[in-house]
């Protein structure tokens, strides 16, 4: 594999995270006054002067930007405001029940979704093909919110078997699961169908099915390896989404993960804490991207020999 | 006289596309004997490619096939899926037109082939990896063992064509059905390739098909042509009287509309006039009368049969052929 594409992928990666992290930086301080936000409306210009000074916001911008990234590069994420508990703590608590989730609805997802696709494929027009299909485009048309509040009101409050918000047991993974996982189930099996109806037309399809080998062979050893060159691409788009495809799904189910501290994080102006989401937010978009690129090497031969990529 | 291998009979494909039946094959006669080549020559579209996957029954479920292929005097269309796989690749393999897009390409050549060969042969890992170099050697790849290592899109065209006979061979076919093997590669290659066919064929005793649409290849590569016109085979010879004495007229346009190093340069080339019938628009009677000028009351009525014209190995389908 050549070592400079990769090299100037990971440049290029590196170079996007720190345009995201001044944009935030800019667009947060430029967008309204975290004493104001924090502090009661009572507040005296003394102790908006002090709390100004106290978390260096008296400063001029290019001092607070200088200082920011040098305390970020010794691993120092300043303190929230709120919680005055350095960021990386609050981090360390919420993160992996946000990365539980996802990852499991993902993982969910791809087990459903390309054996569906393929099916789909295989059957293409008949019932089958229409029935999961017609699954796939319910469920990524649909709304999370809207799906997860009619799954609270048929599981939790109709049937009351399954409970609403909170992350305490395995019981409460389910409805929040089952909401994000139906979405990319959607996506992900029609992804999978078009793909495989692409390739199972291509003429080294034909050769292998002349050469003697089994459907299942053919299936599975031949067609899928090239059809799932553009499924990993969306798979690795959602995977780089967990973070912001956290938000609306951790909200509705009050899942104590990064997705719903953001949306508190921004409400109180939290500047330190909503800075360190949207860094991590584009540090798992850019990775995954970069994960991608590498699978493509990996999938698809003819990519690595190409100079450079794109 | 070597008995028949392959025998087709009455061949018919339709396509179902979209409610529409599309009649691609409307009656293909042909057979091979063992360790024979012969040809099926004709235009694009004359059926002779579907004939011959319609043998492997690789056509897909929207082809219907009617007739009979009777290969060893088991007939081929009545066999299960599984009784079908067993003929594929091990009695008659088949390579086509464009080799480079015929290989998997997120696969290496060597991974290819191996699967091949273990599917034929039950060898051990190791055993069909030397099997694999060694079939690349013998259709004339240097460096074999490199070359398992690679990807079709690193080989030329003419090494894919190589690959592609080398997957071929690996469960040792008594047939060998080469469907426009030349066409996709430049003129050298496809000499380069032609004679390696010849070279397998007389080593191996491996009966081959060769489809095309040159009857220069034709010339120099077969022992019997079959000459297809609109899904039908309308005449069967030798290759030495068909081009010394064609009978049907639409051979004998062919062999008008080919250029001769011998021929007089003031020879002007005849085109045949007019176009092939498409499937849904095929004339009354003869398919070819409404370019023949041989064509009389009888033509627009019936379609002639393949009929033997005294010689028992030289047939054409014409109320008017040539004697």
């Amino acid at each position: 594999m050549h070592i400079t594409y990769f090299l100037g992928k990971i440049a290029r990666a590196l170079f996007t995270m720190v345009l995201v992290v001044t944009f935030v930086f800019v667009v947060l301080r430029a967008t309204g006054d975290p004493a104001q936000a924090m502090l009661p409306e009572d507040a005296t210009q003394q102790d908006i002067e002090h709390f100004r000074s106290m978390w260096g916001l008296d400063k001029p911008l290019y001092e607070q930007y200088g200082v920011y990234w040098l305390n970020i590069l010794k691993g120092n994420f300043g303190q929230s405001y709120r919680d005055r508990r350095p960021v990386t703590d609050i981090m360390a608590e919420r993160l992996p029940k946000t990365v539980y989730l996802m990852t499991l609805s993902i993982v969910f997802a791809v087990i459903i979704a390309i054996p569906m696709g393929v099916k789909a494929a295989l059957n293409r027009n008949t019932f089958i093909d229409r029935f999961t299909m017609g699954t796939a485009v319910f469920g990524f048309s649909m709304p999370n919110f809207f799906l997860g509040i009619l799954l609270i009101l048929l599981f939790s409050v109709k049937l009351k078997i399954l409970p609403s918000s909170g992350s305490d047991s395995w019981k409460h993974i389910i409805l929040p699961l089952l909401t994000t996982g139906l979405a990319y189930i959607g996506s992900y099996s029609r992804f999978t169908r078009s793909s495989m109806l692409s390739v199972l037309n291509k003429p080294y399809i034909r050769t292998a099915i002349a050469g003697g080998l089994s459907r299942n062979r053919v299936i599975y050893g031949h067609a899928l390896p090239n059809a799932a060159i553009p499924v990993i691409t969306i798979i690795g788009a959602t995977v780089g989404r967990i973070i912001a495809g956290s938000i609306v799904i951790e909200t509705v189910f009050a899942w104590p993960g990064v997705g719903r501290l953001l949306v508190t994080s921004v409400g109180a102006r939290d500047l330190s804490v909503v800075q360190a989401i949207v860094m991590l937010l584009s540090i798992t978009i850019v990775t995954a991207n970069l994960i991608v690129d590498i699978l493509y090497g990996i999938l698809d031969p003819r990519i690595r020999t190409k100079k450079g990529g794109v | 006289m070597n008995s028949d291998l392959l025998t087709v009979s009455n061949l018919g494909v339709d396509f179902l596309t979209g409610g529409r039946t599309i009649n691609a094959v409307q009656k293909v006669d042909f057979s091979v004997r063992e360790k024979e080549v012969v040809g099926l020559v004709g235009e694009s579209g004359c059926g002779k490619s579907v004939s011959c996957m319609a043998i492997l029954r690789i056509l897909g479920e929207t082809a219907k096939t009617t007739g009979s292929i009777r290969y060893k005097g088991t007939e081929l269309l009545d066999l299960s899926e599984s009784g079908i796989r067993k003929i594929r690749g091990k009695e008659i393999a088949m390579i086509f037109q464009d080799p480079v897009t015929s290989l998997n390409p997120v696969k290496k050549i060597g991974s290819q082939l191996i699967e091949i060969i273990q599917l034929h042969s039950r060898l051990s890992s190791d055993s069909a990896r030397k099997k694999a170099v060694s079939l690349l050697e013998q259709v004339g790849i240097a460096n074999p063992a490199d070359r398992l290592k690679d990807y079709p899109h690193q080989l030329s065209g003419g090494l894919c064509q190589r690959v592609m006979i080398a997957m071929a061979l690996a469960g040792d076919p008594n047939i060998l059905i080469a469907d426009e093997p030349t066409t996709a590669l430049d003129v050298t290659v496809q000499a380069q390739i032609l004679s390696l066919l010849k070279r397998l064929n007389r080593e191996r005793g491996m009966a081959t098909i060769l489809i095309t649409h040159d009857l220069g290849v034709i010339a120099e590569n077969v022992e019997r042509v079959f000459v297809l016109y609109a899904g039908l085979v309308v005449e069967e010879a030798p290759v030495d009287v068909l081009f010394k004495k064609p009978a049907h007229p639409y051979t004998q346009g062919l062999l008008k509309s080919l250029p001769r190093m011998t021929d007089d340069k003031e020879r002007p080339l005849v085109p045949i006039e007019g176009v092939v019938p498409s499937p849904e628009n095929r004339p009354s009677g003869c398919c070819f009368q409404p370019r023949c000028s041989r064509s009389t009351e009888i033509c627009l009525k019936k379609q002639p049969l393949l009929e033997s014209l005294g010689s028992g190995d030289h047939k054409a389908a014409c109320f008017h052929a040539e004697i």
